[in-house]
């Protein structure tokens, strides 16, 4: 077999981004009004965090027929990374500025067997990734149905071994004062951000950790290189860019938590029966949809309770928000 | 210049044809209609906070023309913040998908403050016809009219509270204001 040998500075055939949506790209940000940033933005979209994997497997167990993928420029313009601006459209900017999110470690600790600093590209090699297709819902009342490309978190937690005294995990974003300019906007929060979720929570085969995006590497944006999905949860709880794993046997504070505790709970689960302080979650505009979409309805737990309800058996999920 | 009609309208216009331009040429972002949203109850916002701050600037810089000639188009800068938060409700309703939510939302108090602030300015611009002081006299309608403050007091919450809240800016409009109205004081000059 005939193997091509590349330069150190050539990126893997796999960061290419396809022309169609190069091309989508170009035409999109010169009608955002961002045709002359647009040279610095396209360094960064040529996706460099986690590389490593692709193609990815479609797993068919995660692709329902009924549901249509958001388009690929909205997934990627309409983010909230607060530590990237407070706008939806400024992190696919701010993240693109210099921000180098490969090479990237995780540390994994705690209470577990074998506690590892992990290399991300590494990881995925040995993992193997897969693509799967789920429904995202933030809390603000708009959702997106976005196709993941990644690995269950439990693939990662039998590696280092959790001990049976492990009861939470806790996770933490990456801290960059030098292009997270929106630590300056927000100095007061308790960065960096942080959340959580219970062992099971962890454990459940639907909770997933995402290095791609419709088969490409994941763009800064969105948390590069790897981040949680954890898809029946308001998307807050899906924390992106993530430096630190903890094992632990007590409830984890949550950045959300700690800053509003009556708006923003631990559990998080989508509920159109329970109403955020000061708006309804009965509802959700999907975006992408068209201006006049207007609103559908909330699925319990995302449309994902046959999946996950047993989790909260006798919960009181009013309570325990 | 300050005193031509066209000239203000032309200025009161031009946030909405702002707006439109960008729509049309599809710079409002992933969801345009989010975004106008925003756009449009800010522009309220200012305008009440100018029309109310325009009297008394009058009466603080007695010497200076221009406010004066400003201060004659109270009730086009009024009538134009009716009409922007107008487009704000529309563009929420839009939003919403229709008045469903309306009765979903009347439990959540910054929505019912909006919805009372916008009435209060349904009612003033309706009743910014000179035929309506004759009607009310003179007196009844300078009360009826003070509900422009009530008005102010309700956006600044619904705008401090409302999506990520806005406390900065609602306090910076709204705080402004506050210290603009103290220029009432300013005593007359004996020329």
């Amino acid at each position: 077999m005939h193997y091509l040998k590349q330069a150190d500075w050539q990126l893997p055939e796999s960061a290419v981004t396809l022309e169609a949506d190069y091309r989508a790209r170009r035409r999109f940000l010169k009608t955002a009004g961002l045709g002359l940033a647009s040279a610095s933005l396209l360094r960064g979209t040529s996706l460099r965090g986690a590389t490593a994997g692709f193609p990815s497997e479609p797993n068919p167990a995660y692709r329902p027929a009924d549901l249509k993928p958001t388009p690929y420029d909205a997934v990627t313009q309409y983010n909230n990374f607060y530590e990237f601006g407070f706008g939806k459209d400024e992190p696919a900017v701010n993240a693109n500025q210099g921000w180098e999110t490969e090479p990237w470690t995780i540390r994994v600790e705690g209470k577990v067997n074998k506690p590892q600093t992990f290399d991300v590209n590494p990881l995925v090699k040995t993992i193997g990734i897969e693509q799967r297709i789920y429904r995202f819902r933030c809390v603000e009342a708009w959702s997106m149905v976005v196709p993941w490309d990644g690995f269950p978190l439990a693939s990662l937690l039998a590696k280092v071994e959790p001990k049976r005294s492990a009861k939470f995990v806790a996770f933490t974003t990456a801290l960059d004062r030098e292009h997270m300019v929106g630590l300056r906007q927000q100095p007061r929060y308790p960065w960096p951000y942080t959340e959580g979720l219970r062992i099971d929570e962890a454990m459940h085969p639907l909770t997933f950790l995402a290095t791609g995006i419709y088969g490409k590497p994941i763009p800064n944006q969105n948390g590069a290189p790897i981040r949680l999905v954890v898809p029946w949860k308001y998307g807050f709880k899906s924390i992106k860019s993530i430096v630190k794993i903890s094992l632990t046997d007590r409830q984890p504070d949550t950045l959300w938590n700690q800053l509003a505790p009556n708006e923003y709970g631990f559990y998080a689960n989508v509920n159109p029966n329970v109403d955020h302080p000061r708006w309804s979650q009965a509802r959700e505009r999907p975006i992408g949809a068209g201006f006049f979409a207007g609103k559908k309805p909330t699925l319990l737990f995302n449309g994902y309770t046959d999946q996950v309800a047993s989790l909260y058996e006798g919960m009181d999920l009013r309570k325990f928000f | 210049m300050l005193r031509s009609r066209w000239l203000i309208h032309a200025v009161l216009t031009a946030p909405a044809v702002g707006m439109a331009v960008a729509l049309v040429l599809g710079r409002l972002g992933v969801d345009p209609l989010d975004r106008l949203i925003d756009l449009t109850g800010l522009t309220a916002a200012v305008l009440l906070v100018v029309v109310l701050s325009l009297t008394p600037l009058a009466r603080g810089f007695r010497g200076q023309g221009w406010i004066a000639d400003l201060n004659r188009h109270r009730r086009a800068f009024g009538v134009s913040a009716f009409w922007y938060a107008s487009g704000h409700l529309l563009a929420h309703l839009l939003y919403e998908g229709g008045l469903a939510w309306l009765t979903d939302s009347l439990d959540k108090p910054f929505i019912v403050a909006g919805l009372v602030a916008w009435t209060i300015l349904l009612v003033l611009s309706v009743t910014s016809l000179q035929v309506w002081v004759k009607r009310l006299g003179g007196r009844r309608w300078k009360s009826l009219h003070r509900l422009a403050y009530v008005a102010a007091a309700l956006v600044a919450y619904h705008l401090a509270v409302a999506g990520k809240g806005n406390p900065g800016l609602a306090l910076g409009l709204f705080g402004s204001l506050l210290i603009i109205q103290t220029l009432r004081w300013v005593p007359r000059r004996s020329s």
